[in-house]
């Protein structure tokens, strides 16, 4: 999965426009993604819990490569800034973080819980990001 | 995280443990053990209200899941009166009349933590099979009918007010703790081993042991067999009881420390 990458990426006019426009698009549905989880941990473990996830997640994103490929410190640099690398990179990147994000949310919801949760995620997202959605498979039951 | 969760367990059992000991020996005496049971249940009581205070503030004000042991702290608090009173009534040796001013707040103080667990229930957005509940509601249904049976049994024979009342207090205890228990039982099964769903297994527990301590005291009562120390009923009663407010307590201690393993 990590390997396609979609084809209005490949069939822009400018190459570093459509580069950027894809790593836009990534690092908005990943955000979406991690916010949503982390929203429905505090719901239901507390805010604390909620914490523990966003710093561990943290962690894992700083030991596996986030600063040395995109500059930002965390991933709480997405907040202000776009990662503006290789967008094929940035989307392998996402989702092996979000392989791990899937893996603590599993552990604090239960797999039912956390099935639920991305349903509702995933039909909550307007059209065009669900058209997005598609194409990347950022957020999945 | 599964250290932590061994050490409570195991903390709670050493401590009904010693208790149960402390039930058959009875150093000291009857007077002596009655007034340590009702200590330890206030004691139990408070901490669980406490500690259920605590836990909602884990949570962002608003959120249902804030209410939810915002409602359990409220109802043990009320329990905590209610036990109160019983130990002052009991250290001065007063003639306690049925209902009291303590049956009446317990039993208002314990539809706070029916709420709690119904509220529970619906923040999660339980979704499960149809068959499932009904094998749960079913399995429910039946220890309901055997459990009253044998209470019907032993107040029918000598009807009047006091026994209708009897009846109707067993019964909404009874039906209370069962139905929260039932509507727990899904919340628990909808979760499985899920991290957050580790304070409301004690609590789940917490609430089936209410309503054997709840059945067996009104049996007991009844047939004139319940007074701490003297019987086994009595016993069951009495342990189930600080079992039942030490595990509330135990579950929002859970809250308290859920973490994440890393």
């Amino acid at each position: 999965m990590s390997g396609t990458l979609p084809s209005n990426i490949d069939k822009s006019a400018d190459p570093t426009v459509a580069n950027q426009a894809a790593c836009s698009d990534l690092t908005l549905l990943f955000t979406l993604l991690i916010t949503g989880l982390a929203g429905a941990i505090a719901r239901t473990g507390g805010k604390p819990l909620a914490d523990q996830f966003e710093q561990q997640l943290n962690r894992f994103a700083t030991q596996h490569g986030w600063s040395v490929l995109t500059g930002l410190t965390d991933l709480n640099d997405l907040k202000q800034r776009v990662p503006s690398v290789d967008a094929k990179i940035l989307l392998s990147v996402y989702l092996s973080y979000i392989r791990y994000a899937r893996m603590l949310a599993g552990q604090a919801l239960g797999e039912q819980m956390l099935k639920s949760v991305l349903l509702t995620l995933l039909n909550r997202l307007p059209p065009h990001l669900a058209d997005l959605n598609r194409r990347y498979k950022i957020i999945f039951p | 995280m599964m250290k932590r969760t061994w050490l409570t367990s195991a903390s709670i059992l050493t401590l009904l443990v010693v208790y149960g000991v402390l039930y058959a020996r009875q150093p000291g005496g009857p007077r002596v053990l009655l007034l340590l049971t009702d200590v330890l249940f206030v004691t139990f009581a408070l901490l669980a209200a406490i500690l259920a205070l605590k836990a909602s503030r884990m949570f962002e004000p608003g959120a249902a899941a804030r209410w939810v042991w915002l409602l359990l702290s409220a109802g043990m608090l009320m329990l905590a009166t209610a036990e109160l009173l019983w130990t002052y009534h009991n250290f001065l040796d007063r003639p306690i009349p049925f209902p009291s001013a303590m049956d009446i707040l317990w039993a208002i103080g314990y539809l706070p933590v029916l709420l709690s667990l119904l509220l529970q229930y619906r923040t999660l957005g339980v979704q499960i099979s149809r068959r499932r509940k009904l094998t749960v509601f079913a399995i429910y249904l039946g220890v309901l009918i055997v459990a009253f049976v044998p209470l019907l049994g032993s107040i029918l024979p000598n009807p009047g007010g006091v026994a209708a009342m009897q009846i109707l207090i067993s019964a909404y205890y009874l039906i209370g703790n069962l139905s929260v228990a039932f509507v727990a039982s899904l919340s628990l099964l909808f979760l499985g081993q899920a991290l957050v769903s580790r304070p409301w297994q004690y609590i789940f527990i917490s609430i089936l042991l209410f309503a054997v301590a709840g059945l067996t005291f009104a049996y007991g009562e009844w047939n004139n067999l319940y007074a701490t120390g003297r019987n086994l009923l009595s016993a069951v009663v009495d342990v189930a009881y600080v079992a039942a407010y030490l595990l509330a307590a135990a579950g929002a201690y859970a809250q308290l420390t859920l973490r994440l393993s890393t």
